[in-house]
């Protein structure tokens, strides 16, 4: 359908009519944001109580409801997002002055944090069938990501002894063994180049031999907390076999080196109280929403503006998508990110 | 010069089973760096009771406080300084032995520090009273500090230097195994901070560029010329690291891991300073920050002492290098072959010589010393051999009297 030109004539009225900011306040309370969307034209706007600190926003745009909604939502908590979430609102005000007719209703939710977003696959009914979520690129998967502890044992020594003592060094072997571990990724699926190893956290001294740590000690002892993410086309078990080969290959180069690793670190640790973290997440490449949010993002680049990157999704599209919604992230300059999202929704609504 | 009988006089007044009972008093009292406390109590009464002329308390901080027992001259020769420490290492993983209450056993005493180096002050203690005992006339002082916060890196005994008037001469009887060891290293204790400037990012940069500067760090090369009789040094190494929120929040995984931080330990040579040192350190991490913009590194030297959680020493201890034939050698050779029959090692001794002591600060601050005990190095520093005991007791005493005897004008020990 050729709807282009009268949804962006829209789009700049709405801009001209409200100007870049109609509520000329910060939005970035509920209260706030539900006075943005009444300025900017939303007929039904309500809030979302989910506790007390805990509001959300929602404005909706109805259709004829042959489809499952369009959720395109927001944390008002952060700076980057409300801009994109302006972007939304007003490209889903394009849409609807437009005229066409449309088969889902567009709920644009400016959220109070992740517990925001987490209530709103329980508050919007039906369930969403897409969403977009507010990003920095286009984030279409996510990888998953699991912690383990690497425990890297070397020899004790005072650092005056005669010989030299780098080859007992447990700190520079744990070095040696992560970038051993670097080099031996394999590539991942799309927009995840993981498996990722990071070290997130480290503690390295000397531990086997007195009860205090003495940097005129070397070092006997180093663990690192490794943040392993994969790509979404990986097993955890294949990850941490492909760690292992290569502490293993490492192990075999050097005769002083033993390693233990921790799959399942718990309290007993020093790296206590670790946090869950996010299971992998993939929207397929010719899933209609990324084709259309894809494509339309290369209309408005240009040889001064190149198509945004293709990034890791948001935490908040994978949280969206375990629960059943088939969810992409977005964002890019103004005015291209109201353009972009006002077409890529009318293609998904119309 | 002391004639042979007034040596063997000095001697007979040495009882070995004296000194070791004193060692083991002073074994059974805890005094770890900070905690010394209770045995300097002991050892300031011990001092009144075992007749030395005076003796001062000399608080270093609220609890803890050198002791210094003096035997008096008439003012005209030499003072002369023994400089032991009172604190004792950790004790490591695997002491077996009871802990603070010392035996005998097979001609050895055990306990708690004996080797580093309560056997050694109990000696430097009874040394002096064996010259008093003697009724041998002493021109100059000998002067018997028993300091607090060697293993801090000399806090004690710097402290001393600031308030007391510098002896001219000194011995330091840490762990040589009666050998004269006259040089070692200075030692450079310091932290090494880097973070990341960047905000969240997923991937702790900081821990990442640590790593790469402790790699540049150890390939260091300083600038100085090499010593030929310490050529194992300069040594650095970064000896204990943390990094993340590990500390603070008991947290592995965080956004934004932003700060990692490199405990680092440097053994110089007598031939480098701290000053030259230090700057070779920032001039590398100059050059690591402006390779990397997203990253700040700091240098703090030396860290404060034994914060948490490293055990670190909290000042620069500076490196020994007294002349192989300077008088005082030649004067405890001769006494320790007198004693011993044997000519004693002089000058580099392993793998002490790669350690710091309070040597250095009495070095640094113009005073001719070096170190000479009668304990070795050894993993848990808990035994010493009696008969080492006696021997060192007896070599002390008798240069201590040689020294102290002689009028300040007769002789030329180098101040």
């Amino acid at each position: 359908m050729d709807h282009d030109g009268d949804i962006l004539r829209a789009l700049d009225a709405n801009r001209r009519d409200f100007g870049e900011n109609p509520a000329r306040s910060p939005v970035d309370t509920a209260g706030q944001w539900a006075a943005f969307l009444r300025e900017c034209g939303f007929g039904d706007v309500s809030l979302d109580r989910i506790s007390p600190q805990t509001i959300n926003a929602v404005g909706a745009i109805r259709g004829d409801g042959s489809k499952r909604p369009l959720l395109l939502c927001g944390r008002l908590d952060a700076g980057t997002e409300r801009r994109v979430l302006v972007s939304m609102a007003r490209a889903a005000r394009a849409v609807a002055d437009s005229g066409f007719s449309r088969s889902r209703d567009i709920f644009v939710v400016g959220c109070s944090g992740r517990e925001g977003i987490s209530k709103l696959p329980d508050s919007i009914d039906p369930l969403p069938e897409i969403a977009i979520t507010a990003g920095d690129g286009l984030g279409t998967s996510r990888p998953s990501a699991l912690h383990v502890v690497l425990s890297i044992r070397g020899k004790p020594a005072w650092i005056g002894n005669r010989h030299m003592l780098s080859n007992i060094h447990a700190i520079e072997k744990a070095a040696a063994a992560v970038e051993a571990i670097d080099k031996g990724g394999v590539a991942g699926e799309g927009a995840c180049p993981a498996p990722r190893v990071s070290v997130q956290g480290i503690i390295g001294g000397l531990t086997e031999d007195h009860v205090v740590w003495r940097p005129a000690m070397v070092p006997d002892h180093c663990s690192m907390v490794l943040k392993v993410e994969l790509a979404p086309d990986l097993t955890a078990s294949q990850a941490i076999g492909w760690i292992r080969a290569a502490l293993d290959r490492q192990a075999e180069a050097d005769s002083d080196l033993s390693y233990f690793l921790d799959l399942e670190p718990g309290e007993a640790h020093a790296f206590a109280n670790l946090v869950p973290l996010a299971p992998a997440y993939l929207v397929d490449e010719d899933h209609p929403l990324v084709v259309a949010c894809h494509r339309r993002d290369a209309q408005f680049s240009s040889p001064d503006e190149d198509v945004v990157p293709v990034v890791a999704a948001t935490q908040d599209a994978a949280l969206l998508g375990a629960a059943g919604i088939t969810a992409i992230s977005y964002g890019a300059p103004e005015p291209r990110a109201a353009k972009v999202l006002a077409l890529t929704i009318a293609d998904m609504v119309t | 010069m002391i004639d042979s009988d007034t040596a063997r006089r000095i001697a007979d007044k040495v009882d070995v089973a004296e000194v070791a009972d004193l060692t083991s008093a002073l074994a059974n009292i805890p005094s770890f760096s900070g905690e010394e406390g209770p045995v300097g109590r002991f050892v300031a009464e011990r001092m009144v009771g075992l007749g030395f002329d005076t003796v001062e308390t000399q608080q270093v901080e609220p609890g803890r406080f050198n002791v210094i027992g003096t035997m008096r001259g008439d003012g005209s020769g030499l003072s002369f300084m023994f400089n032991g420490h009172l604190d004792v290492d950790p004790i490591p993983l695997g002491y077996d032995r009871p802990l603070w209450q010392s035996s005998i056993e097979d001609g050895w005493l055990y306990g708690v520090g004996v080797g580093n180096m309560k056997g050694a002050d109990a000696a430097m203690i009874m040394a002096a009273v064996a010259v008093k005992r003697s009724g041998v006339p002493l021109k100059g002082d000998i002067v018997v500090a028993c300091v607090v916060g060697e293993l801090q890196g000399g806090v004690g005994t710097v402290h001393l230097l600031d308030n007391n008037p510098l002896p001219d001469l000194a011995i330091v009887p840490e762990p040589t195994n009666l050998q004269i060891r006259t040089m070692h290293a200075g030692v450079l204790e310091a932290l090494v901070v880097v973070r990341a400037k960047a905000g969240r990012s997923g991937v702790s940069k900081a821990i990442d560029a640590a790593l790469r500067a402790m790699n540049a760090l150890h390939a260091l090369e300083f600038t100085h010329e090499p010593h030929a009789a310490l050529p194992g040094l300069p040594r650095m190494h970064v000896g204990s690291i943390m990094g993340g929120d590990v500390k603070r929040e008991r947290r592995g995984d965080v956004d934004m891991s932003d700060s990692c931080t490199l405990a680092i330990d440097l053994r110089l040579h007598p031939g480098m300073t701290e000053e030259g040192a230090v700057a070779d350190i920032e001039a590398l991490l100059k050059r690591l920050a402006a390779a990397d913009p997203d990253m700040e590194y700091e240098f703090l030297p030396p860290p404060a002492a034994y914060a948490a959680p490293w055990r670190a020493m909290g000042i620069y201890m500076p490196p020994l290098e007294l002349a192989e034939d300077h008088p005082l050698v030649s004067l405890t050779s001769d006494w320790h072959r007198h004693v011993t029959g044997e000519t004693p090692q002089v000058g580099m001794h392993m793998p002490g010589s790669h350690a710091g002591a309070d040597s250095g600060h009495l070095w640094r601050r113009g005073v001719p010393c070096f170190n000479y005990g009668p304990s070795q190095h050894s993993r848990f520093y808990n035994e010493i051999a009696l008969s080492k005991i006696e021997h060192g007791t007896k070599v002390m005493a008798l240069t201590a009297a040689d020294l102290c005897g002689r009028a300040k004008d007769t002789v030329d020990f180098g101040r």
